[in-house]
């Protein structure tokens, strides 16, 4: 019996220490914030957050006038309505935020500035006709703050919090289409699967789930489709570092009545970045396919067997890619005003009461 | 005095083994006995004597059962981790044995890939438990009890067998059935209450709530009482039952000085009793109504009275002014972007 008892009390320990010293824990006090509207609170390691939406310096004005950038350079596609001086600061800029360490060699073959050989090239032409489309034809979601390269990039060739649909995962014996759980990340949330993204970020699957008539009527939507739902939300609640109370009500998500503002700029956000996947990034893949390895990971890995190669394909644009945890990208920071290239010229004005086709609220 | 406070016991007794007269498991209607051995660090929160545990042959295929199910469920969440140990003890909380996809419906027969395990383990389990719970009404029946014990875990089983069976033949597929797994479980649950409008506005809910709120404070009223008056006898709770004494007294006045009025020594194990049993039959049948008759339980709560009719805000239009937008998330401070105070 004393043996019995020696054995039960070592194997407690053990567990103990395992559950103490194994897992990667976050030292207290872990704060929370509270961003209003109505009162909710999200409890993360908000310091990491802010850490790193920390906007660069920008640089150093250009000089007003002189001649055009389409005079000067040869092979100008995109940035045809600057100055010389305002598109050479804007090559800076880029190499600073996308390629630190790879320099001007990353996109241009040697010193021919105008030839086209590098595929990378050609991405950053369709990067900065998104970043354009973006700040002209987005404005119901991206103004005042604008986007820049910065704002996903963060000095990485590969933005750090791309979504890369199907990572390669080996197929099993037994289990078999088990969903695609993550397996790093500072909140419950990073953990879960993205198998739905496809659906709401590519896709234009409805995002209704919730009936709409108090007694049962067969028109409520299917089981897995709420649970991709949920996941996708939770996606967009930790990307952007907020709860479900930022824009729904808890006791009724579905009416916009009682929902928040803030859930029609969630409603354009999803538009948008379907806008993007499909017409910007999808078709880079096809140029470059992206890869991504940990170093680019802001999170700390756990056990990152499947995810430890490099993961190739279709970096893909979801809210955590540009928001880094928190509601407005960088803080709120406007780097667009600094960098007038990076909007068209002919921007359109946003028709006020041009709206989406969201089902009317029901007759009360 | 101090050790009425603590929550281990100070008082052990040693005693020879106490034994029931059963026949072995060779002769029909017979018994494996596990045990009996004494266990002093046992005897700190209960009885120093543990076992003998009867192991009849309900005990013997329940086990069994339940060891398959726990194996399928087990080796399937292995096996999505490429059978890595390491991966396994670290994503254990996030694995699940996921219930078959929709577009297999109620098929008895899916792929073993696509829920073909699950329903596996599922049969296993529910038989492990049902023969479980044949095993406690058999043991009540054989020491001459009443069998109060075998239909409070029968209410539990109740509620399972909704989550897992009923419901899911209702609305015509085992995927909306519950997978196994921690979190996934979790993520089940959550998905659930959104999914049909908010499950606290269901009734039943309401109920289960109430019943299960209600079972830990008169869990904690009994045992404070018993524990209180225990230097007046209160140990011998079930003798005062019927021979009320001063322990009896001292504690049912107690409570009508406190709160007016006190169940009595027989009665509080009934209230006990019922309110624990009723926790799980009131969320069986609030589940069960869920996505069957009701679909949206907050819009059902409004049609009867039981939720406000939120009229819409005049700060909040179902078309999103222009410029409403331009306000920085965390200093809004209760001021919309128009300008107009929150109420």
């Amino acid at each position: 019996m004393r043996s019995l008892t020696a054995i039960a009390g070592a194997g407690l320990l053990a567990a103990a220490a395992f559950v103490l010293f194994v897992p990667v824990w976050n030292t207290p006090p872990v704060t929370s914030e509270e961003v209003a509207f109505p009162v909710n609170t999200q409890f993360v390691p908000v310091a990491t957050r802010y850490a790193l939406n920390k906007p660069p310096p920008p640089l150093p004005a250009a000089a007003q006038g002189g001649p055009a950038a389409t005079a000067v350079y040869k092979n100008v596609r995109v940035l045809t309505d600057v100055s010389a001086a305002e598109f050479m600061r804007l090559q800076y800029a880029i190499t600073a935020w996308v390629s630190p360490k790879q320099g001007c060699a990353f996109c241009h073959e040697g010193t021919n500035w105008a030839s086209d050989a590098k595929p990378q090239k050609a991405v950053t032409r369709i990067m900065l006709q998104m970043t354009r489309h973006l700040n002209a034809d987005w404005s119901n979601h991206v103004a005042p703050a604008g986007m820049t390269c910065y704002t996903c990039h963060r000095g990485q060739p590969v933005p750090g919090q791309s979504w890369f649909p199907d990572a390669p995962e080996p197929g099993h014996m037994m289990a078999g289409d088990e969903d695609n759980w993550q397996e790093s990340g500072d909140t419950v949330r990073k953990f879960f699967p993205d198998d739905g993204f496809a659906e709401y970020f590519l896709d234009d699957q409805p995002i209704a789930v919730i009936s709409t008539a108090s007694i049962h009527n067969g028109t409520i939507g299917s089981w897995p489709e709420a649970n991709r739902i949920y996941e996708m939300m939770m996606q967009m609640s930790d990307g952007i570092g907020v709860n479900c109370g930022y824009c729904h009500q808890s006791r009724a998500f579905q009416d916009w009545n009682q929902s928040s503002p803030y859930r029609w700029n969630s409603w354009w956000a999803i538009r948008m970045t379907r806008d993007l996947n499909r017409h910007f990034l999808l078709p880079i893949a096809d140029i470059l396919p992206q890869s991504r390895t940990l170093e680019h990971e802001n999170r700390i890995p756990v056990i990152p067997a499947r995810m430890s190669g490099p993961q190739t394909g279709e970096g893909l644009v979801v809210c955590a890619t540009c928001h880094f945890g928190l509601p407005q990208p960088l803080n709120g920071a406007n780097m667009l005003k600094d960098y007038p290239g990076l909007s068209r010229a002919d921007a359109p004005q946003i028709d006020p009461n041009g709206h989406p086709d969201v089902a009317a609220p029901p007759p009360r | 005095m101090a050790r009425f406070h603590t929550l281990y016991t100070s008082i052990e007794v040693a005693a020879p083994f106490e034994m029931p007269p059963l026949p072995p498991l060779s002769r029909p209607g017979g018994h494996v006995l596990l045990g009996p051995r004494h266990s002093v660090w046992l005897g700190r929160l209960g009885e120093t004597q543990l076992g003998p545990t009867h192991m009849g042959i309900l005990a013997i295929v329940s086990l069994l059962c339940g060891f398959i199910a726990i194996e399928i469920i087990g080796l399937n969440m292995w096996a999505s981790v490429d059978w890595n140990l390491l991966r396994f003890i670290k994503m254990l909380p996030f694995l699940a044995l996921e219930p078959p996809s929709a577009k297999q419906g109620l098929s008895i027969l899916p792929p073993l890939h696509d829920g073909g395990w699950w329903l596996l383990a599922g049969f296993f389990l529910t038989a492990s438990i049902l023969l479980w719970w044949a095993r406690m009404y058999s043991r009540a029946v054989a020491l001459g009890m009443g069998t109060h014990v075998a239909w409070a875990f029968a209410s539990a089983i109740w509620l399972y067998l909704v989550l897992g069976f009923f419901r899911p033949i209702l609305v015509g597929s085992w995927s909306e059935a519950v997978p196994f797994g921690i979190v996934p479980h979790l993520n089940w649950t959550a998905t659930f209450s959104v999914r049909y409008g908010n499950l606290f506005y269901n009734p039943f809910h309401m109920l289960s709530i109430v019943f299960l709120y209600g079972s830990t404070m008169l869990f904690t009223m009994h045992a404070g009482t018993i524990l209180s008056t225990q230097r007046y006898g209160s140990e011998r709770e079930t003798r005062e039952i019927v021979d009320p004494g001063s322990a009896s007294e001292r504690g049912s006045l107690f409570w009508r000085w406190t709160m007016g009025f006190n169940a009595n020594f027989d009665s509080i194990h009934k209230w006990a009793y019922w309110f624990a049993l009723l926790t799980t039959l009131t969320g069986g049948i609030g589940i069960l109504m869920t996505g069957t008759v009701v679909d949206n339980w907050y819009l059902w709560g409004v049609e009867h009275g039981i939720a406000a009719d939120y009229t819409p805000l005049q700060q909040i239009p179902a078309h999103v002014p222009p410029g409403a937008l331009d306000v920085k998330a965390p200093h809004l401070g209760g001021v919309t972007a128009s300008g107009d105070t929150v109420p």
